[in-house]
């Protein structure tokens, strides 16, 4: 009967702790749950490519803060994702632009299908800190060549509908399939991605825009290997669009500065009166 | 082995996953120690495991009570037969849901078919004879083409859109719940997934949710509904507030109910009852169902009535996975005293309805 007693005890005693803590963790998560849902900006975040840092869309953005004379430049935060998974930052957010832009690039910056992966995971935790910090839910995303695959296999393997919302996706010069310009040979890369496509977004608009000098690739990355990004969306997202841009500056590295690249971004980003509503918790 | 079992995943939803109540609380990051896949892996043989010695125990104490002098033979058929079912069935990924009272009939009509062999053939053939093998041969058969025909993972379905809908808003639909809920444990059927875990995914609970978010003095649209009333109020340490048949049997005069009363009491406050189901035992006794259903059906109703006429918040925020449902009201409804005290005041009354049915229970001669 002591040993009774003496559990019935400690059953007490860890209830109260239980409800001590839990009761603490529920007052934080209440707070920062309602900060997330009455979050009013909604970022546009950009993961450059290969060997690209941080600042490789300064040209873009200067192009796009051109375009919107008599507003204030849009603001952008730049986070580098150290190879330790330690954060840097450099700019800040202003709480009165509603969709201010946001860099993620990172340390190891090298170009290997895991590579990807790496970045994808890095990608996640550089997600979760930014919400901890400006308490936003709904976002936009755009990245240049393999900032694109950075972006699909995040979506793929760590988004949370309970925890984001994303509207538009819009991918540069993406190498779905790598460096493969065949039709027909796909690469491990690409059928891992297609294997997994179910776990995309079902609401999600995509826009793949592939660059090309003379319709075969952009310099780099050949154009069937950016189509072949149809095998991955088409019938899992809401809207799929390829858009190839030719000319000048749709040389892959000049993708994001392409004219027709800015204005596709303030069409159908930007601008986007869809974009604007809020998303709510399912 | 039930134990074994039952810690080893209690073990694992508190500690191991990232997402259970210790990481959550405490703040810290469980330790890799092995692939989550293999503790799920190993947690869900521990289950099959359990099936295979109930196989093993019911088949010779059913054959032992109906006469048969030998029941080595059947024994191993049925061991034979449940463990190829689990291998056809086998989840990796995820925690099985298992129906045992399937296994149980399909144990039995095993067992009562060799009893008639047996009787029909009663000491006119030698044992392991070709009727013996051909009858083992049937069986087995019989068994593979049903399972073909009906696989057990078809009976594990999602129930979100059903328990979603508006019906379980209302006092009716509720309470219906409340009487149904504590039936399928003791029948040996595994409660809808939805019943046990958080429920915040229900429609009308994340509609409440997102109305508090957008404004704190927001009316919430369904303040009576299946996690405010259901889930806080009848779920005390499992379906039909079992919580108590724990608390009572830890001062039982009888040792075995009270080393049964030590080993349940900490799984039962983190509503896991499969040690009671299993060693009172509750499952498919008659004598326990009653109380079952008056807890469970008593605790709604008092939640029920308390929220409607305003005097408690209605449980509405998501708790740590796991969480005690003895501190849910409190917790979900941000730390509101008088839910706690209403909890704690159902749970005097669970003790008051199970103790007259386990006085008579355990003092019970076999």
């Amino acid at each position: 009967m002591r040993t009774s007693k003496f559990i019935l005890f400690l059953s007490t005693i860890l209830l109260i702790v239980i409800g001590i803590f839990s009761s603490i963790w529920m007052t934080k998560q209440h707070h920062n749950d309602h900060a997330i849902q009455t979050a009013k900006i909604s970022p546009v975040i950009f993961i450059p490519g290969s060997s690209a840092t941080i600042n490789r869309f300064d040209d873009l953005f200067t192009s796009i803060n051109k375009q919107s004379k008599g507003t204030p430049a849009t603001p952008v935060l730049k986070l580098q994702v150290n190879k330790d998974g330690s954060f840097t930052y450099n700019g800040k957010l202003a709480t009165n632009n509603r969709q201010p832009f946001i860099v993620i690039g990172f340390e190891d910056n090298s170009d290997s299908y895991d590579n990807i992966k790496r970045q994808a995971k890095w990608l996640a935790s550089a997600m979760n800190a930014l919400q901890q910090t400006y308490h936003f839910r709904d976002f936009s995303a755009i990245g240049h060549s393999n900032g694109g695959l950075d972006w699909t296999e995040y979506l793929e393997n760590y988004y949370n509908i309970n925890d984001f919302h994303i509207k538009t996706l819009m991918t540069l010069g993406t190498p779905y399939n790598f460096s493969e310009s065949s039709t027909t040979k796909q690469t491990a890369m690409l059928t891992d991605l297609m294997d997994n496509s179910d776990n995309l977004p079902t609401d999600l608009t995509v826009y793949s825009v592939a660059g090309s000098e003379d319709y075969s690739d952009d310099g780099i990355v050949p154009v069937q290997s950016v189509l072949s990004g149809k095998y991955i969306f088409q019938k899992q997202v809401k809207k799929y669009t390829q858009i190839t841009v030719s000319g000048d500056n749709a040389e892959h590295s000049n993708l994001p500065e392409n004219p027709e690249v800015v204005q596709l971004i303030q069409e159908y980003i930007l601008n986007n009166k869809s974009n604007d509503n809020h998303s709510r918790r399912r | 082995m039930i134990s074994l079992a039952v810690y080893f995943r209690l073990f694992d939803r508190l500690f191991l996953n990232p997402g259970s109540l210790f990481p959550t609380i405490f703040n810290y990051k469980p330790p890799h120690l092995v692939d989550p896949q293999i503790i799920t892996a190993i947690s869900n043989s521990l289950d099959y495991c359990v099936i295979l010695i109930l196989t093993i125990a019911i088949t010779k104490n059913y054959l032992t009570i109906k006469g048969v002098t030998d029941p080595t033979f059947p024994l191993i058929i049925n061991f034979s037969i449940s463990f190829l079912l689990i291998i056809l069935n086998f989840q990796w990924q995820s925690r099985p849901i298992i129906h045992f009272i399937i296994f149980f009939i399909t144990i039995i009509l095993i067992s009562e078919s060799y009893y008639w062999l047996d009787h029909f053939f009663h000491k006119k053939i030698a044992p392991y004879g070709y009727i013996h093998l051909g009858w083992a041969t049937l069986i087995i058969l019989l068994t593979i083409g049903v399972n073909m025909a009906l696989p057990l993972q078809a009976l594990q379905g999602s129930y979100l859109d059903f328990f979603s809908s508006s019906f379980f808003v209302h006092f009716l639909g509720i309470m219906l719940v409340a009487v149904l809920i504590p039936i399928l444990p003791w029948l040996g059927i595994s409660i809808p997934t939805e019943m046990y875990n958080n429920m915040t995914d229900l429609i009308p609970i994340s509609t409440n949710l997102n109305a508090i978010y957008q404004s704190v003095n927001a009316t919430v649209p369904y303040p009576e509904n299946l996690y405010s009333v259901f889930a806080t109020f009848s779920y005390l340490g499992g379906a039909g507030s079992t919580l108590a048949i724990s608390i009572w049997l830890l001062f039982n005069q009888r040792k075995k109910y009270q080393k049964l009363g030590w080993f349940s009491i900490i799984p039962s406050i983190f509503n896991n009852n499969q040690l009671l189901l299993f060693g009172l035992p509750i499952m498919l006794r008659p004598i326990m169902l009653l109380p079952m259903i008056l807890s469970s059906t008593i605790g709604s109703l008092i939640g029920f009535t308390a929220i409607k006429l305003n005097i408690l918040k209605p449980a509405i925020f998501n708790v740590p996975m796991n969480s005690p449902r003895l501190l849910l009201g409190f917790l979900a409804s941000q730390n509101h005293w008088p839910s706690l005290l209403a909890v704690l005041l159902v749970f005097a009354v669970t003790l008051l309805i199970y103790q007259p049915f386990l006085k008579y229970v355990t003092k019970e001669v076999n």
